[in-house]
């Protein structure tokens, strides 16, 4: 399984590649905003994003977009703060599988990670 | 479900085919019976017709015989003969062998040979008695004489010969009564026959009827079968239908079903009626029942999230935290003009019925109490921040002092209250009201700050910004009061809150008081009391530190009961004004006086003193750099006070008065402390009040010192207040 | 409290006298007042709001004021319906303009009036309500906003 993370904090970025726990989940591509991160996304052809939704450049809610009309079957899950549920909701209406609050724990993460990976087996 | 109904079907599938096959045997027979009887009745009609031919046969030989001796034409008789003949022989050989016969319709009918044992010897017997006579008959059936006239024939050799024949075979016919056991013959195999037709026909219908029975049988096994199995249905159904309604009744959760198209369910939860507040709820749109109690933005992000679900997408257990209804605030309107708020949470899950999604299970539940006492405990904690910084504050006022200052503050805000109030008109009455109302504040902010209650310091240091603030526009109306209302009401709000924790100290304190440790603090509690100079020291310590200057403070005559009851309120407030202007303006900072070969602590000593029965002298003086006449005359001018010819005419003692003047102040940057340019305001209205006067002095570097006279206070009037 | 939102309610009444009071309404200096009863008028039209805040507006008047007010809009009958008719539609007026002004924060019902005392007084007793004077052609009203 390949992972990306879109993120334009530094520290969420690591954070998330240093908190993922699940076995065979590989991060294979990190990207600072939507733009870098569609460039990356057809080479890399990752099986989960984790993706912010406010960023420079492009926005979330554009990328996870983009990335459902070039993979349908890519999992994403939006990692955001709560303050704006509408944009959150949006992101999803594009084809966002999950949410998950910032600031998050290790074990929310992951239990997050397995809640899709699960759904996903199951088609 | 699958596997129940396979075995309930199974027994029924098998008891309608069996119903097929019988009702098909059943129909079967019919045709079978049908056909037979069919059979039958042409195998009677021919054994029927035997009987009429055997004595046809004989009526025509007569007639043939007649006809012949009487000399009539023979053909007609001839001819019948042969025909009964013919059909009688075929017939009976038909019945014998089987074969074709021609019927009485003059169609063939083909009979197959008599089987059974009865009917054979019958068909024995009627050859017996039959055979001579075919055999007697056998000239005269090949007698072909084409003669017209029997009376010729008989005549001729082939009629006597046919006269012979025809003699022999009558007698044959007669002898032993052959005709007789012919009839009787035919007779008994057309009964025969007849009763061979109705016992086969009977058996038939035995057999019908038993098809029938069965079928019928059959029908009410399945009929019984349907039924029970129905009823025990419907009683499953029923036992369902009533737990559910049982679960719907009692469970205090609002439920329902969502379809896709957001309209809730036929079947709800009784406590979802109560939870909205409406009766009728099945088939409502969700979105539509929420307009109205919910604000319209809320409800296009609901209608978003709820669609989420009905999406293949989103994983329903990682979208919990965006759900916009899981505390939603609603209002109901009711009766009168009040509005009913209350709190919701709903949850929405999918149902899947064999892997697709059909609806959305719905769970709301009225969260009113548990959302109102988070909030509770919300607010109580950031009340209790709120109040650990006061009581950091309020821990070092002596209690009676602090009640005294929440009482006296309580009296000055209900003063601008009241100013407020006064109805008034114009530009000149607002000023004044401003002006008023301003002197309370300062009094209070001062006395907050003399106390160190920096909080109740600040709210009044707003509030003169605000006062001065509208003092500098152009024009007032009463709107641009608004603020200060607010700001007043807030801080009257402060000031019970303050007032609430101090009751919260004192029951402390009184469980306290109750040990024995507390009785031996009490002594030393009770002296300062009702000592000012206390509050004073606390006042120039707090100001000094905020200004980074050190200050000593020696009071007289104001601590115990010295000062009269009636002048302690205004002495209190001039000296506050005293101490904060005299550490702002004319103490000096460490490094000033040291270069000024001063001490680094200024010293500040104010006196009360009786006037040997003439009334009481109050004095502050301090050891700092004096007035400054050139920056008094200078911000006089510059304020406006007085005009630039004006000043330079002023002697010292009128320029100093000038300090008096409200509004005036040489500082330059506002503080709470000083700069206002109020303080000396309210030392002379006092005074005034008090029918005192005041004198200055001062000295450039050295000192300023006021004197302030107090007339005696009559003894009733001390004792009195 | 917030200033803007007191004012909102103001502005609903002083709107009401420049559009169909022919003269324009003078607010005075608002203050507090710890007992709603004690600035009834006589007659009053009360409005409950919820939402951001909650608690209830009033206006109230004088039965001077409404006659006046009923005569300068042409109607000579100033009978005790006509003048509960008047106060509600004022109280109309400021509701309609809080509804517009504030949208979905607050939820502002319709007015019900009242003659003499308020006997049902939903607001706590702690809480200080902001009375407003309206003087207008030199009769006076109040707005008392007492929401917490």
């Amino acid at each position: 399984m390949k992972l990306m993370i879109v993120d334009d904090s530094n520290i969420i970025r690591r954070k998330i590649e240093r908190s993922t726990e699940i076995e065979g989940l590989e991060v294979v591509a990190t990207a600072s905003n939507g733009v870098e991160a569609l460039e990356q996304f057809p080479k890399v052809r990752p099986d989960i994003v984790t993706m912010d939704l406010t960023m420079p450049e492009m926005g979330g809610i554009e990328c996870v977009e983009r990335m459902v009309e070039i993979d349908p079957s890519v999992i994403v899950l939006v990692v955001s703060a709560l303050s704006d549920k509408a944009t959150a909701i949006e992101a999803l209406k594009k084809g966002a599988n999950g949410f998950l609050c910032k600031p998050f724990t290790e074990e929310e993460l992951n239990r997050a990670f397995r809640e899709l990976l699960e759904e996903a087996s199951h088609g | 479900m699958g596997a129940i109904n396979s075995g309930k079907y199974r027994a029924i599938v098998i008891s309608i085919a069996l119903f097929i096959v019988f009702d098909a045997g059943v129909l079967i027979m019919n045709f079978y019976i049908a056909n037979q009887f069919a059979h039958d009745a042409v195998q009677v009609n021919l054994a029927g017709r035997q009987r009429t031919l055997s004595q046809r046969l004989l009526k025509a030989l007569l007639q043939t015989d007649n006809a012949l001796g009487s000399g009539n034409v023979i053909e007609a008789p001839l001819n019948e003969l042969k025909t009964s003949y013919h059909t009688f022989d075929t017939t009976l050989t038909a019945f014998n062998k089987g074969g074709s016969v021609m019927g009485a319709d003059g169609e063939t009918v083909t009979i197959p040979a008599m089987e059974d044992p009865h009917g054979r010897r019958l068909l024995t017997e009627t050859f017996e008695a039959w055979l001579p006579l075919k055999e007697a008959l056998q000239p005269i059936l090949a007698f072909d004489a084409q003669i017209e006239l029997s009376a010729e024939l008989i005549m001729t050799d082939e009629g006597a010969e046919l006269e012979g024949d025809l003699f022999h075979a009558i007698m044959t016919a007669t002898k032993d009564k052959r005709n007789a056991r012919l009839l009787d013959l035919t007779n008994s195999l057309t009964v025969h026959l007849e009763y061979e037709s109705s016992r086969r026909a009977m058996r038939l219908r035995v057999i019908q009827v038993t098809g029938i029975c069965l079928a019928l049988i059959n029908f009410f096994v399945i009929l019984f079968h349907f039924i029970r199995n129905l009823n025990k249905y419907d009683a499953m159904v029923e036992n369902a239908k009533k737990e559910t309604d049982d679960i719907l009744e009692t469970v205090n959760e609002g439920l329902f079903l969502l379809d896709s198209e957001l309209r809730i369910g036929s079947q709800h939860s009784a406590a979802l009626t109560g939870i909205f507040r409406r009766e009728n709820l099945a088939g409502v749109n969700l979105i539509d029942l929420l307009r109205g109690i919910v604000p319209e933005t809320t409800l296009n992000v609901a209608r978003d999230y709820i669609s989420l679900f009905f999406g293949q997408r989103v994983n329903q257990n990682l979208v919990d935290d965006l759900n916009p209804l899981n505390e939603v605030e609603v209002h109901f309107g009711s009766e009168g003009s009040q509005f009913q708020t209350r709190f919701l949470g709903f949850e929405f899950r999918r149902v899947l019925v064999d892997d697709e999604l059909s609806h959305l299970l719905v769970t709301v539940n009225d969260i009113t109490d548990k959302v109102a006492l988070e909030r509770e405990l919300q607010e109580s904690r950031a009340r209790s921040t709120e109040q650990l910084d006061m009581l950091m504050d309020i821990l070092h006022i002596e209690p009676e002092m602090l009640t005294d200052f929440l009482c006296s503050s309580e009296r000055a805000l209900g003063k601008i209250n009241s100013i407020l109030r006064r109805s008034a008109r114009g530009i000149e009455v607002y000023k004044a009201k401003l002006d008023q109302i301003f002197r309370e504040v300062h009094t209070v902010k001062g006395e907050a700050s003399a106390l160190g209650l920096k909080s109740v310091q600040s709210y009044a240091h707003e509030l003169e910004d605000l006062i001065a603030e509208i003092q500098e526009r152009s024009s007032i109306s009463g709107s641009d009061f608004l603020p200060l209302t607010i700001k007043l009401d807030e801080l009257l709000g402060h000031i019970q809150s303050v007032r609430e924790l101090v009751a919260r100290l004192i029951d402390f304190r009184t469980a306290f008081d109750r040990s024995r440790i507390a009785e031996v603090a009490d002594e030393r509690r009770l002296a300062p009391r009702t000592d000012l100079s206390a509050l004073l020291h606390n006042l120039a310590e707090n100001v000094a530190g905020e200004q980074g200057k050190r200050v000593n403070l020696h009071c007289v005559g104001l601590e115990g009961k010295h000062v009269p009851e009636i002048y302690r309120g205004p002495i209190k407030d001039m000296a506050v004004q005293f101490i904060r202007n005299g550490i702002s303006h004319g103490i000096e900072t460490a490094d000033e006086r040291i270069s000024a070969n001063k001490g680094q602590v200024g010293r500040i000593a104010m006196k009360f003193i009786p006037l040997n029965g003439k009334g009481f002298e109050f004095s502050y003086r301090d050891d700092g750099r004096g007035l400054d006449m050139e920056l008094i005359r200078k911000t006089a001018v510059e304020k406006g006070f007085v005009s630039a010819d004006q000043i330079g005419t002023m002697d010292e003692r009128s320029v100093m008065a000038l300090i008096f003047h409200r509004g005036f102040s040489t500082s330059s940057k506002v503080t709470t402390d000083a700069g206002r340019g109020i303080g000396m305001d309210v030392v002379r209205n006092l005074v005034n009040e008090l029918n005192g006067r005041v004198r200055v002095s001062t000295a450039r570097g050295e000192f300023t010192q006021f004197k302030i006279t107090l007339p005696a206070v009559p003894t009733d009037l001390d004792q009195a207040a | 409290m917030d200033e803007t939102d007191l004012q909102v309610f103001i502005q609903g009444a002083t709107h009401f006298f420049s559009h169909m009071g022919g003269e324009q309404a003078q607010i005075g200096t608002p203050y507090l007042a710890s007992n709603c009863n004690s600035e009834i008028k006589g007659f009053t039209g009360i409005i409950g709001v919820t939402g951001k805040r909650k608690g209830s507006v009033y206006f109230t008047a004088p039965p001077v004021l409404l006659k006046v007010l009923l005569m300068t809009l042409g109607e000579d009958n100033t009978d005790h319906d006509n003048m509960c008719d008047m106060v509600g539609e004022v109280a109309n007026v400021i509701s309609g303009n809080a509804r517009k002004e504030f949208g979905s924060e607050f939820l502002v019902s319709v007015p019900i009036v009242v003659v003499g005392r308020l006997d049902k007084i939903v607001v706590p007793p702690e809480l200080r309500s902001f009375v407003v004077p309206i003087t207008w052609k030199s009769y006076d009203a109040s707005l008392v906003i007492a929401l917490e």
